[in-house]
């Protein structure tokens, strides 16, 4: 795929994107009632005036479409509003808990590929076999366990029984490495702080397996329908004529080939993954942005809420977008 | 006397099935000289395929030989481990096969997958040949020289700037193309025997021919005994030195390319080649065989071609014909056909 | 059909679902399924939920928010301290987990059964409307599929929940308003591929109206794969209440659901884990026995729906 394809691509997404930000933007004004109302409903001692100067300060007076041109030039400016509770800028606050969901989440994707990768691909080769049953009803419970119930399942096993793997938070108190990317795991390498590398991987290792089993479930039915699909397609049985063993056919031959459509579901169900990681965020205590849309719910911050559901959502059509670019790089016969 | 490079002696290549087991090959004996090319001729599902896929050791699972003995150069592949047949594919025997597209790894460069092929055999070179010694692909040193072999190899296949076409996808390839670096990669090791499973068939006419020729100079050069796997008559008299008809898993004829042409005995090779249209003689009747072939895990006990036989009495329902030899070289497996001299069927143009 | 009906020619009419064609197409599929070990398993589990959920007053041993303070925390009936009187044991309030199990099925249910209800309904209607006009309809249809599929669906349901305050209605709201897209996506696509079969156009050539033609000729034909795909969707919808209960934003206290039961046995990790536990486990028994009923469905209905 050239420049131009990819800048073409990337044209048909406009219309996608500006929908998202209407109806996160339209977020706001489900309610009955306008959303002043609804964030101080129940509180006393606010008198009609507040409510009216809360109005204009966030432009609640203006007509909706003015609104959203608002919103939407805001969005381009990088001024997502301000956070009704920590009274601070929304874009500061979310790019403070980034680092940390972008940690949680790779370690995931990584751990759900050292699972699923291998599992599919032995379970394809040997199909019908134990260790194919074994996989298929590994990833039939992966898929129909609740993630939360897994997360505390983890936790009551590692940490309350055996005490030995923290259960909640990122790091100790103090002990966070210096910032240079804001990822503890890079940062403490990058300064040689070791003690804090290993209390951020220990902290990690929990959620990140959570998260990671239940996306390994489904790669694992991917890579292995991927696989099972090649197996018997010619090039590999004209592999095994040339004198390969059956380990160099399946790595040489039929992994690049199975691995496609393993790229599209790892993309696609990095949308599980973001809403995966809220709720995981929530039962590790993680300080990340999942957590924090859930905090914010809690305390009726509904910019924060606004703001989080857009950065989600352009993350995932993002994440879309990269995996349509690296099935064509994999697949030389796809253009378009 | 000469020895064959090749010899099959009543091989037995069986599926399991859900429906009983399906007899793919059944009794199956030939032998291959040097030099030399036998063409293999029947009809889709008539075992030809499963023939070459077993001589190779690659037999799909459930399949499974289960009788019999393939002897390359004297030595039986029949129960030799896997590592041992591993080290003979591509060395001693090389296979290529009719769809070049579909066999060629979409997603690999040309070149690489002719290299590949080149490496392995050096691989094999190094480790003394026995297979014990494994080297790993990566192994530096024959990089560069492996893709200047593999450059030669594709100019002497006759693809034009071959050091461009190195690079490229196979679905950038015409069809022709394709199977010439097929034919590259299988020729890489220079092997004994090439088994060529329908090299033409999904070629172009004019293609088919550049292909035969190229193969054909290939044999010249290096001596290789092919195995030309065909439905194809008119390949099979462009080309074969010998040919061996198949039906429903067994071999019923095998003759030198002339006598067979002219003096076919079994009533399914004649059937086969009356129902081929001839260039130019309008007078002459295609007549198709009738019915189709039976389903192979319920074949009647006698000859297998009993049910579309216009011969076939009880005898042949009840009893497996045996090989009877009817000329120099020239044997059938067919109780009509029996005792040489007196014909049987009434060929039109005998 | 009224008289004003143009004659239909008789293969179409032999393509109708007569009574024999269904009873038939139904021992066809019974054959099939009945041999599927997994999905009768699957089913038996979703028939032992659905009958626990519509009999729990008489199933459930005790009331589901009847609390008892003298008898908090009590392990399950074999650890020690546990009596078979509350087989599960019981909550910080003393109510009994098996109880609460058994009522908290109607919630999942409910839901899944309610939103599903909905979500086939409108995307069943879209996909045909959309795959059967084409055009600029469709056009404006599957733009905005793509939008609703460019937000996660947990993020998206949050969000909603979030904003709309939780409740079973504002839940049923909030999962709707992306679960049409499944239904709607696979209907569009079989319209698609049935638009030009025969018996479609021979309904079009003898003059049978647009409504007719999508209600009568092309719906029956993708009714399998639609009820494949609600089947399957109501495992994921199950999950998604169970996540939104568990965060606080589905389903409320003091309605048992299981969803919330874990949230509350979080609190108590170190000292009740059978609270977080069991509504745990009937969570994942019920979604995987839905999963195994569905994909035998799928075997057993429409061989070609395989991923």
């Amino acid at each position: 795929m050239n420049a131009a394809q990819i800048l073409n691509r990337a044209l048909q997404l406009i219309p996608v994107v500006l929908g998202v930000t209407l109806i996160v933007f339209a977020l706001m004004h489900l309610t009955p009632g306008d959303p002043v109302e609804v964030m101080f409903a129940g509180e006393s001692g606010v008198s009609e005036e507040d409510l009216e100067r809360y109005r204009q300060e966030l432009g609640l007076d203006l007509p909706l479409p003015i609104q959203y041109w608002n919103f939407l030039a805001g969005i381009v400016r990088g001024d997502l509003g301000m956070s009704l509770v920590q009274r601070q800028p929304v874009r500061d606050l979310l790019l403070s808990r980034m680092p940390a969901t972008i940690e949680l989440t790779a370690a995931a994707i990584l751990i759900s590929l050292i699972i699923a990768v291998p599992a599919g691909v032995l379970a394809a080769v040997h199909r019908h076999s134990a260790v194919d049953q074994v996989g298929t009803v590994g990833a039939l419970l992966g898929v129909s366990m609740p993630d939360f119930w897994l997360g505390l399942v983890l936790i009551m096993l590692f940490g309350v029984r055996w005490g030995i793997l923290p259960i909640s938070g990122r790091i100790p108190w103090g002990m966070e490495p210096e910032t240079v990317t804001g990822l503890y795991l890079v940062d403490s390498v990058l300064t040689g702080n070791w003690a804090a590398f290993r209390a951020s991987l220990r902290h990690l290792a929990l959620p990140a397996l959570t998260l990671g089993t239940s996306m390994a479930a489904l790669t694992m039915r991917v890579t292995r329908s991927g696989m099972l699909e090649v197996i018997h397609q010619d090039y590999i049985t004209f592999a095994r004529a040339k004198g390969l063993s059956g380990t160099e056919v399946v790595l040489r031959h039929g992994l690049r080939n199975a691995l496609s459509p393993t790229v599209t579901v790892v993309a696609l169900n990095i949308g599980v993954l973001l809403g995966g990681n809220m709720i995981v965020e929530s039962v590790f205590a993680w300080p990340g942005l999942g957590r924090l849309v859930v905090e914010s719910i809690y305390n009726r911050d509904y910019p924060v809420v606004q703001a989080a559901v857009l950065v989600y959502a352009m993350t995932y059509v993002t994440m879309n977008f990269l995996a349509d670019v690296l099935y064509t790089v994999l697949n030389p016969r796809v253009r378009f | 006397m000469i020895e064959p490079v090749l010899e099959v002696r009543d091989l037995k290549t069986h599926f399991p099935t859900e429906r009983g087991i399906v007899k793919a090959v059944d009794g199956v004996s030939f032998a291959l000289f040097p030099g030399e090319t036998l063409g293999v001729v029947g009809e889709s599902g008539c075992g030809k395929s499963m023939t070459a896929l077993s001589i190779m050791g690659l037999v799909p699972r459930p399949g499974k030989i289960v009788g019999g003995e393939i002897r390359l150069m004297g030595e039986n592949l029949v129960g030799k481990p896997e590592r041992e047949l591993r080290r003979l594919r591509g060395n001693r025997m090389a296979m290529i096969f009719q769809d070049p597209l579909s066999t060629l790894n979409p997603v690999m460069r040309v070149g690489d997958q002719v290299v590949e092929s080149i490496r392995i055999h050096y691989r094999d070179l190094v480790s003394g040949g026995n297979g014990t010694t494994r080297l790993p692909l990566s192994w530096r040193r024959s990089r560069r020289e492996a893709w200047e072999r593999a450059v030669a190899l594709l100019e002497k296949v006759g693809i034009p700037a071959p050091a461009e076409r190195m690079m490229a996808y196979p679905h950038e390839l015409s069809g022709g193309m394709r199977q010439r670096v097929m034919i590259a990669i299988a020729l890489s090791c220079n092997p004994a025997v090439l088994l060529a499973d329908e090299p033409t068939t999904a070629l172009d006419v004019t293609i088919q021919a550049q292909i035969l020729d190229l193969m054909q100079r290939v044999q010249e050069e290096y001596g290789t005994s092919i195995l030309l796997i065909t439905h194809d008559f008119g390949v099979v008299s462009e080309f074969c030195h010998r040919v061996m008809v198949m039906y429903a898993g067994r071999a019923v004829e095998a003759a030198p390319l002339d006598e067979l042409l002219t003096n076919p005995r079994h009533p399914y090779t004649q059937g086969l080649l009356d129902s081929i249209p001839r260039l130019g003689d309008r007078t002459h009747v295609v007549r198709p065989i009738e019915g189709t072939v039976p389903e192979l895990h319920a074949l009647p006990p006698g000859c297998p071609y009993c049910t579309r036989c216009p011969l076939a009495d009880d005898y042949c329902r009840q009893v497996e014909p045996a090989r009877f030899d009817v000329g120099p070289g020239h044997w059938v497996a067919c109780h009509k056909a029996v005792p040489a001299g007196q014909p049987a069927g009434q060929p039109e143009e005998a | 059909m009224t008289s004003s009906t143009p004659a239909v020619n008789p293969e179409v009419l032999r393509r109708r679902w007569t009574g024999e064609r269904v009873w038939e197409a139904i021992s066809d599929f019974w054959r099939r399924f009945r041999k599927n070990r997994a999905a009768v398993a699957g089913a038996v589990v979703v028939l032992a939920v659905v009958w626990a959920g519509v009999l729990a007053p008489w199933l459930a041993p005790h009331d589901p928010t009847e609390a008892n303070f003298f008898n908090r925390f009590r392990p399950p009936a074999w650890m020690e301290g546990g009596t078979w009187e509350h087989p599960l044991g019981t909550d910080q309030l003393g109510r009994d987990i098996l109880s609460r199990i058994i009522w908290g099925a109607r919630a999942s249910l409910a839901v899944g059964g309610v939103v599903i209800g909905f979500a086939t309904v409108v995307g069943v209607a879209m996909g045909l409307v959309s795959g059967y006009y084409g055009g600029r309809l469709d056009a404006a249809i599957q733009r905005l599929v793509d939008i609703l599929l460019s937000f996660p669906y947990l993020v998206l349901a949050i969000g909603l929940m979030g904003v709309m305050g939780p409740g079973f209605v504002n839940m049923v709201l909030a999962l709707v308003y992306k679960e049409w897209v499944t239904p709607c996506r696979v209907v569009r696509g079989e319209v698609l591929a049935a638009k030009n079969q025969e018996y479609v156009e021979a309904a079009r050539a003898v003059g049978a109206s647009d409504a007719h033609i999508m209600w009568r000729e092309i719906l029956p034909n993708v009714l399998s794969a639609v009820v494949v795909v609600a089947t399957l969707r109501v495992a994921w919808v199950i999950l998604m209440e169970a996540s939104l209960s568990f965060l606080g934003l589905g389903v409320q206290p003091p309605t048992p659901a299981w969803g919330s039961m874990v949230a509350s046995g979080r609190e108590y990790i170190f000292q009740a884990w059978w609270m977080a536990t069991f509504p745990g486990l009937a969570i994942l028994v019920t979604v995987l026995g839905i999963n195994l009923l569905g994909e035998g469905l799928r075997d057993a209905l429409d061989p070609r729906l395989r991923e």
